[in-house]
């Protein structure tokens, strides 16, 4: 059941997405989250979707897996959808039960909403999925870099982001090997009522953040051992390299968000 | 012998124990040799390993590695860069996302330049044969190529010793072949002095000297030979026998009349057939 | 409870860039009351086999009978509970399991999952506690104040709590020293022969095989490899050569004794004693003057 989780997943792969700098994606995440929020009529939403799924064509993962590390995010999709249709009472009754209206104004917004969410997280998977966490920890580390000066732990914050990261499959598989006992055990972590899975997770929590607890320490020890004592002095084996494609990508951004702003409905 | 690490009449304890761990321990350890440490669990055999590199300090005593001390801070990482260990989890030491960037963390520490620890890391790969997952993440290894990447880290450092801390005790038999092996070849082919702190007495029985830890203090040390020649001290130690010594126990109990303890069974056999053509 | 494994195939991960086949049409029949011991190398299969057998994976093609319990691809969700309550796993350090606040109640979280009331579970949990070798005292404690081998009793008594018909151990010994790992072995083959159980033991080791089970199943590559008496298994050490396995100790004694001698060594029992019996043997009454 874990197995379908995709965020923080690097599919190993040769295409542009992959051999982009991890500045540039993050910097391209970045802008994106914002002309995200620019569209707001069904042309511009139309020209991301466009957008988006051209970026999950370049990646060259396949379809079929986007789709099946998508509908976990299904649920909130629709859960935001017949949330919107509920609250919003705009425009023209499509609709009418009678006792409950649906207005077109409802359905325009929970569409949108939706879409927004969708695009979101594609891209913003389509970044773990095209970069390895250490290169996105790279990247953070760099454009952050500036931060340092007013005493900002750059550099601790990229270690543990990275060993963080490191360890997420280490956990899950740990996760799903805790599961598998308690399960063994009669434990159930998918029935019964709301209180009482709550309650059914604490078997599995609980051994999860003792294991966390000593693999940290061990970490901590063996990572002493060979000698690390704060960022000062270190040399780095990773370098980035910025070409040509990075900015074209990045500038290319810029245009879509000047398109979308020209295109969104004003007023 | 060169002698290359000094402890000498070490105490320790940890704070939340009543009983020290260490009790007034004195050690030597030489150049080139394979030197295994035998006790059972809390006998204080994996916090003399910290100690060896100062992870862990001496109460009272001292511990010296070649010319420096790990009493003195600023030598500490000199100690460090000279004394790797290889811990027990495999899971639990592998700080980079992939091998490569494993084994460039130490490097990375030492301040080592990166035209010398991109030529460094290929070669120390290769000399634990793992140079087709240099990519590789760790969730993608078994036990034991994670074990021989912490190696490689460590013989990029270019150290004159390799303590190993239970180091294969958490792998299948396969596993904790492909390590041995290859601490074996570097303690033959590159003189690198071997600290094997185990359970495996088979191990134990190929080191060059083994000492058996009790109580936080040295019960017996000398060579395999001298060592498990004496049965009731290992039981004593809460130790087992290697298996060449139990069936030779009960042989003798069969009545056969073995004169002495036969380490390998190799040597058991070539034994027991002199002693039965001069029957 | 007889167990019955017919055509057993399972894809890992199926559906990703990242799917492989795990077990490859796999058939296999375990009478009730047998010690079965599955040997192969990681990655052969071994564990994936045996989360099969309580309903922890669901086949991808064939069927697992337990007694009257049959699952096929596509299995229902209360039929892999019921499995579930037959079959008892204890997997490789099952003290990472443990998450109570006492040792009793995390004793007895198996059998309440199952319905049993309160006070059976108590009185379950308190035998095995006893059972497995430690005194009712540790019952109150909490399991994190014990030491690594007593926890590991603790979750073994967890799902000896559940009563199980069938009892699998997945390396129930690893990371154990020598005395400790006799100990539990001891324990499980005692349990097996006093409770009519169906045992089986994933191991690692051929001397754990070759003295505690009747019959030994090895695996390669997701497939049955060997199946047979250990006599008859340890018999073949070519084909275990062959795929990086050997015989136990015993085993390699007598064969290089063989070879000295010229004479068959008799190789039916694996234990030292009778290993050295039988070499005395060689002897005769000169062996016992010299």
């Amino acid at each position: 059941m874990l197995d379908n989780v995709i965020i923080g997943q690097y599919i190993p792969g040769t295409s542009v997405l992959h051999k982009m700098d991890p500045r540039a994606k993050l910097l391209g995440i970045f802008v994106f989250i914002f002309v995200v929020f620019l569209a707001n009529n069904w042309l511009t939403y139309g020209i991301l979707g466009v957008f988006a799924v051209a970026a999950v064509l370049l990646s060259q993962v396949s379809l079929r897996y986007m789709y099946k590390g998508l509908k976990p995010i299904f649920f909130i999709v629709i859960f935001t959808f017949i949330l919107h249709i509920l609250m919003t009472k705009q425009g023209e009754v499509v609709y009418d039960l009678g006792w409950f209206k649906i207005y077109d104004g409802g359905l325009r917004q929970g569409a949108f909403i939706s879409l927004r969410l969708v695009y979101l997280v594609l891209v913003t998977s389509l970044l773990t999925l095209t970069t390895t966490p250490i290169d996105i920890t790279d990247g953070l580390e760099y454009l952050l870099g500036p931060f340092k000066k007013v005493k900002l732990p750059v550099h601790e914050f990229a270690l543990m982001m990275s060993i963080s990261l490191r360890f997420i499959p280490t956990l899950l598989q740990e996760t799903e090997k805790i599961m598998k006992a308690q399960m063994a055990r009669g434990a159930e972590f998918t029935a019964g009522p709301v209180k009482e899975r709550i309650k059914a997770f604490v078997p599995l929590l609980v051994p999860l953040f003792i294991s966390s607890f000593k693999r940290a320490e061990d970490l901590a020890l063996a990572m002493e051992a060979r000698g690390y004592r704060g960022g000062e002095g270190r040399t780095r084996l990773r370098v980035l390299h910025w070409r040509f494609r990075d900015t074209g990508a990045l500038f290319l951004l810029l245009i879509l968000a000047a398109v979308l702003f020209m295109l969104r409905t004003h007023g | 012998m060169k002698e290359l690490i000094k402890v000498n009449n070490v105490s320790f304890q940890y704070p939340s124990e009543e009983n020290l761990t260490l009790a007034g321990l004195s050690l030597s350890v030489y150049k080139g040799e394979w030197l295994a440490v035998v006790g059972h669990n809390g006998s204080g055999k994996s916090t003399l390993a910290k100690l060896l590199n100062g992870l862990l300090l001496p109460g009272s005593g001292e511990v010296k590695v070649e010319d420096y001390t790990t009493a003195n801070e600023e030598e500490l990482w000199e100690i460090r860069r000279r004394v790797g260990i290889v811990f027990q989890n495999p899971d639990n030491q592998f700080v980079g996302t992939s091998v490569r960037d494993d084994v460039a963390f130490g490097l990375e520490n030492f301040g080592v330049p990166r035209e010398e620890m991109i030529k460094r890391i290929e070669t120390s790969i290769a000399r634990v044969n793992m140079q087709d997952f240099i990519e590789s993440e760790p969730h993608h290894l078994s036990g034991g190529q994670k074990q021989r990447v912490a190696i490689a880290g460590i013989i990029a450092q270019k150290p004159s010793i390799i303590i190993l801390d239970e180091a294969t005790s958490m792998l299948d038999p396969m596993g904790r072949k492909e390590v041995i092996d290859t601490v074996k070849q570097l303690n033959e082919e590159e003189g690198i002095t071997v600290i094997s702190i185990t359970h495996d007495l088979e191990e134990a029985v190929r080191a060059d000297r083994v000492i058996v830890m009790k109580q936080g203090a040295i019960l017996t040390a000398g060579s395999p030979r001298e060592v498990f020649q004496n049965e009731a001290l290992l039981l004593d130690a809460g130790l087992d026998l290697p298996f060449s010594l139990k069936l030779g126990v009960a042989l003798r109990d069969y009545g056969v009349s073995l004169k002495e303890q036969h380490l390998t069974q190799e040597e058991l056999v070539d034994a027991l057939w002199t002693l039965k053509s001069a029957d | 409870m007889d167990i019955k494994i017919s055509g057993l195939t399972h894809r890992y991960k199926a559906g990703t860039p990242f799917e492989r086949l795990a077990l490859h049409d796999v058939s296999l029949s375990v009478p009730s009351g047998t010690f079965l011991a599955v040997i192969g190398h990681t990655g052969s299969g071994k564990s994936t086999l045996i989360q099969h057998l309580n309903g922890l994976l669901k086949p991808s093609e064939g069927t697992i009978t337990v007694g009257d319990l049959t699952i096929a691809a596509g299995g229902k969700k209360k039929q892999l509970k019921a499995l579930r309550k037959r079959v008892g796993i204890v997997f490789q350090y099952p003290e990472h399991q443990l998450f109570d606040e006492t040792v009793e109640k995390d004793v007895m979280f198996g059998p309440m999952n199952f319905g049993q009331s309160e006070e059976a579970a108590r009185r379950v949990a308190h035998e095995m506690i006893k059972l497995v070798g430690l005194p009712v005292e540790v019952l109150q404690k909490s399991p994190f104040d014990l030491s690594g081998g007593q926890m590991r009793r603790v979750a073994i008594a967890g799902v000896l709590a559940m009563e199980p018909d069938v009892l699998i151990l997945d390396e129930p010994t690893a990371g154990l020293d020598p005395r400790g790992r006799k100990e539990i072995m001891d324990l499980f083959r005692t349990l097996h022969d006093q409770r009519n159980m169906t045992t089986i033991l994933v191991t690692h080791s051929m001397e754990d095989a070759a003295y505690y089970a009747d019959r030994i199943l090895v695996m390669e590559k997701g497939s049955t490899y060997l199946e047979g008496t250990p006599a008859e298994i340890f018999a073949k050490r070519g084909e275990l050569q062959a795929v990086g396995l050997d015989v136990p100790e015993t085993v390699q004694f007598l064969l290089k004794w063989q070879e000295k001698t010229g004479k068959p060594a008799e190789m039916s029992s694996f234990t030292i004693e009778d290993t050295a019996r039988a070499i005395s043997a060689d002897f005769g009454k000169g062996g016992s003057t010299c």
